[in-house]
């Protein structure tokens, strides 16, 4: 929607509710909870089994309170900016929400809170610019294949590793097995479809901007190749393509009129959820097919994490040990399947491996400058444009890059 | 003509209705039966959505949001803008007819072209996002139609009966809260019936000035459906119909009120 | 009325009015000259995260002696609206000006065979019929606008139904049937206000001019024509102003439908600079050019009305 909604299209691995956590049970709540500390969030299953964590801490001298909310990024975005002090004392963001508030110094450093327990996170939960510890990953994410095993399978496939094979699997499943549409992507005009072709351009090698600035460099020959990928791959797909988000591309693969594509791998298990799904036990995963052989992945990993604002009302200290408390990994281990966790104690299994299969495959990590944000939405309105077939590629990228400029301009990033 | 004016009546009747029926269809059916391809006629009826609607997804709290914003603004709005409508009534002076048009004016504004001031003063003095500032700005938007509906409604009954009162030594105000008032009822039900509409239908301006914890019903709806989740779009979907609900009901016993409304202005 | 007890009365709804209505309007032709941004630093960090380390060279907000980042602030005088209009402000004004004139007559003309049609039943079941024809404009535009939109879906009941006639149309993928769309939603929610104004006039058609057209020897379609059409002229008047002004802020639709491709409105431009681009100083100059917008659009409309009710009044 408009009204900046968290534009991460990541739904829910399951879902399970907290009632999961009975045979670990909940670690120990924080002593020196005083009053109340406030926490923002979305509403994703994770997300649900920290809030529960958190609600088992309630006595009468303190309680956590963590708001879930599919209007988590707004309000975090407004809340941090404010000059007087922030509503919420923490909150669990993306990690392009993350470069955002950091770039804009809205972020409270959480160095000096740490020191004194130097070895208790592990690496993977920390976030450090400089050594500066400014955010506290817990979870991540990443965009994978889906793809209809028994089909492939009869028609003697094996999962494709790069575009090309994609569209020789696809061209194969429509022959063989009468499927019309046999590719599903999120190309939505917006945010998804600026994904995706921010992922075969990576994955091509391609470069946003000009070394050590943010002057503009995606309107070159990743870009235009970039597109010849996508449009390529729209011949195989709905012709309502431009409009399908992760809902559209989940319902298509769901009801069986889809038997490839990409999509985030929190979702990957509703393809088994009998109200939502017809082809309950017949997908499979890999990682997203690379946009040249034997590339990277054409996909990104992306992470969730706690950070906390510059001005807030509970005292930070009593804001860290609440933080500390619900990273402890007996919380991992209870809610173990509702998300893809950072803390070594995560064991994937069939819907939670996506992130090691990317990984693996050589994906990169999303974007982190804070002017690639205005670069993703100008793309997301011309690329759409382009795939149409309504501008050349050349034209709709240089007008991306175009409009990028003036807004980044507008920002401070570039000089007026 | 007979049976062409009941054709006639009877499209319109499926049109208007149709969507909401279907809607509230959707609303009894798992994501898996609602957006099916094809579509079956017939699909096992859920009452989950609704429940979790209402029990887990906080919906209780929209509902009460709601319920506060529009008490409010109804009955300030209502207050404020009988007294203006009671005095654009009995005035013969040329400035009544400019206070008219710039009232008419006022009803013309886009509520988004007051937003960026709205939201940029509100953000810096800090109350961005609790429901007061939102409700002192309905209420505003509230007052032009209001004034003119009041207006009409105070028209029609004659100054004599003020001018009776005063004579009798009440004050102006005393005539207007004693002799007028009371014979109100009928005007200020059906003003107040389009004051409550404008609140509880509201969605841009809510949307633009609340923060989770006050979300309204409407902007909650909106929430939930634009968050990429099927639970939660179901859950959207029982939300608009049990928003819609009363709506029903207040039709159904005002319907004559709504319809004396929307003719005041016009048959002037 | 006295003076004093005048301005008793009136003051407090037209003080709120001035506060809340034309103060902000004034305020936001200030916000619309200015732009403030962050003052921003050139870094090169170290950044680890779950997934490595790498060294990144990005820009960063300066952050002074108060911990707060620094912005500044200056006079940008028209480059705001300049900004504006290249981009999205002029293909919104464009569709919301289609969708005010094609809905304009279509709505009319829809509430005035409705509200002739109503006129014939029975009066018995003419209460139940007018109660149900009216609820597309009482049902939140949201619910409406979002029902429109489960039913015009991809998997959506008319989409399936077209199909059954081998026609594959996906509404809201392409710009003819996206506005078609939303003008068509626009319809169904404004006629039923036209239907029960034209409808209340239809009730007081003076009878004796209907007895004598009869008595003439005219035909049904003569005595509409004639008589009917006539006596409803000024309220299709009051109907096309409150049309217009509502028609204008057209926003729901275009929300929940398109979200903005293909079908933009001025509301919506406004509405999505401020809160998607995050710009109230640029949201400012589009607010200010979309009440500019309604203003060239009414202010013919309104000196008729004074003029009429001038009349009236005389």
């Amino acid at each position: 929607m408009t009204a900046g909604l968290d534009r991460a299209r990541r739904g829910t691995l399951l879902g399970l509710t907290a009632g999961m956590a009975a045979p670990f049970g909940w670690a120990a709540c924080p002593a020196d909870v005083r009053g109340r500390v406030d926490i923002l969030s979305n509403a994703f299953p994770a997300m649900s089994h920290l809030a529960a964590a958190a609600e088992q801490c309630k006595s009468s001298q303190g309680r956590i309170s963590v708001k879930l909310t599919p209007t988590a990024r707004q309000e975090t975005e407004q809340g941090f900016a404010m000059r007087s002090r922030c509503p919420f004392d923490a909150a669990i963001v993306s990690m392009s929400v993350f470069s955002d508030l950091y770039a804009r110094g809205q972020l409270s450093p959480m160095t000096d809170l740490y020191r004194p327990l130097a070895g208790e996170l592990e690496q993977n939960q920390m976030v450090r610019v400089d050594d500066q510890l400014m955010a506290l990953a817990f979870m991540s994410n990443t965009q994978i294949l889906f793809y209809r095993k028994d089909l492939l399978e009869r028609s003697g496939l094996r999962p494709p590793h790069d575009c090309d094979e994609l569209l020789m699997a696809a061209a194969a499943l429509k022959r063989d097995h009468g499927l019309r549409y046999p590719i599903a992507q999120t190309f939505a005009k917006g945010w998804d479809c600026a994904t995706e072709f921010t992922n075969l351009f990576v994955s091509l090698g391609g470069r946003f901007f000009k070394r050590g600035s943010a002057e503009p460099n995606f309107q070159g020959e990743h870009g235009h190749h970039a597109i010849e990928i996508m449009r390529a791959q729209m011949r195989f797909m709905s012709p309502n393509a431009l409009s399908s988000n992760s809902d559209d591309v989940m319902n298509q693969l769901q009801q069986g009129r889809a038997a490839l594509g990409v999509l985030w791998a929190s979702r990957a298990a509703r393809m088994d959820e009998p109200t939502a799904s017809r082809v309950v036990g017949r997908i499979e995963f890999a990682a997203a097919p690379s946009a040249i052989p034997r590339g990277p992945t054409a996909a990104h990993l992306w992470w969730d994490g706690f950070v906390m604002p510059r001005r807030s009302k509970a005292p930070r200290e009593m804001t860290f040990s609440v933080l500390r408390y619900l990273l402890d990994p007996t919380h991992v281990q209870s809610g173990n399947d509702l998300a893809i966790w950072t803390h070594s104690s995560f064991r994937p299994g069939r819907f939670g491996s996506g992130v090691a299969l990317a990984k693996a495959a050589g994906a990169a990590t999303w974007p982190t400058e804070p002017f690639f944000g205005i670069a993703h939405s100008e793309l997301g309105q011309w690329i759409p444009e382009a795939l149409a077939g309504e501008v050349q590629p050349a034209v709709a990228l240089q007008r991306a890059a175009d409009s990028y400029t003036r807004l980044a301009k507008e920002r401070g990033f570039l000089r007026a | 003509m007979k049976p062409a004016a009941y054709g006639v009546v009877l499209i319109w009747l499926m049109l208007a209705a149709g969507p909401l029926a279907w809607t509230f269809m959707l609303s009894l059916r798992d994501y898996v039966d609602a957006f099916a391809i094809p579509l079956h006629l017939l699909a096992p009826l859920t009452f989950d959505h609704y429940r979790n609607l209402w029990q887990a997804g906080g919906f209780t709290g929209n509902a009460l949001n709601t319920v506060l914003l529009t008490s409010g603004t109804v009955t300030v709005s209502l207050s404020i803008g009988s007294l203006a409508g009671y005095a654009l009534s009995r005035t013969t002076a040329r400035w009544g007819l400019v206070l008219l048009m710039v009232a008419l004016a006022f009803r013309a504004m886009p509520h988004a072209a007051l937003l960026p001031s709205f939201v940029y003063f509100f953000e810096a003095i800090g109350v961005r996002g609790s429901i007061f500032p939102l409700m002192l700005v309905l209420i505003a938007v509230n007052q032009p139609f209001t004034i003119w509906m009041m207006r009409a409604f105070f028209l029609a009954i004659p100054r004599d009966i003020d001018d009776a009162a005063m004579v009798d030594g009440c004050t102006r105000f005393q005539a207007f809260r004693y002799v007028v008032l009371p014979v109100m009822g009928p005007g200020l039900v059906t003003t107040g019936l389009f004051s409550f509409l404008l609140a509880y239908n509201d969605f841009l301006l809510s949307s633009a000035l609340t923060n989770a914890e006050n979300m309204t019903m409407p902007v909650a709806i909106a929430s939930v459906i634009q968050a990429d989740s099927e639970t939660l779009l179901m859950q959207g979907i029982a939300g608009s119909v049990s928003l819609t609900i009363p709506l029903l009901i207040l039709v159904a016993i005002f319907q004559r009120r709504i319809v004396a409304g929307l003719t005041q202005g016009a048959v002037k | 009325m006295r003076l004093a007890a005048f301005i008793q009365f009136s003051a407090p709804s037209f003080g709120v009015m001035a506060l809340l209505l034309a103060l902000p309007l004034l305020y936001a032709i200030y916000l619309s000259l200015i732009q403030c941004t962050d003052v921003l630093e050139l870094v090169t960090v170290r950044l680890q995260t779950p997934f490595g380390i790498e060294e990144l060279t990005t820009q960063r907000a300066k952050v002074g002696v108060d911990g707060l980042p620094e912005q500044f602030c200056k006079f940008v005088w028209l480059d705001q609206y300049l900004s504006v209009l290249s981009s999205e402000f002029a293909k919104a004004l464009q569709f919301t000006m289609l969708y005010v004139l094609v809905t304009v007559p279509l709505v009319i003309i829809g509430g005035l065979i409705l509200a002739l049609a109503v006129n014939q039943l029975p009066v018995g079941i003419r209460g139940f019929a007018i109660g149900a024809a009216i609820l597309p404009f009482i049902v939140t535009p949201l619910v409406g606008a979002l029902s429109v939109k489960w039913l015009f879906r991809d998997d959506g009941l008319v989409t399936q139904l077209v199909s059954a006639f081998g026609m594959q149309i996906y509404w809201m993928a392409q710009a003819w049937s996206a506005r078609l769309l939303v003008i068509l939603y626009g319809i169904w929610h404004s006629l039923p206000f036209a239907f029960i104004v034209l409808f209340a006039g239809l009730q007081s058609v003076p009878k004796d001019a209907l007895e004598a057209a009869s008595l003439d020897g005219a035909s049904t379609t003569q005595k509409l024509w004639y008589v009917t059409l006539p006596h409803l002229g000024p309220l299709v008047t009051f109907i096309l102003l409150i049309h217009t002004m509502d028609s204008y802020k057209l926003f729901e639709p275009v929300v929940v439908l398109t979200q903005g491709t293909f079908t933009e409105s001025v509301q919506f431009v406004t509405y999505s600079i401020l809160l998607d681009e995050g710009n109230p100083f640029k949201a400012s100059a589009a607010a200010i050019l979309t009440t500019i917008g309604i203003g060239v659009l009414l202010i013919p409309m309104l000196r008729r009305a004074v003029r009429e009710h001038k009349e009236g009044a005389a």
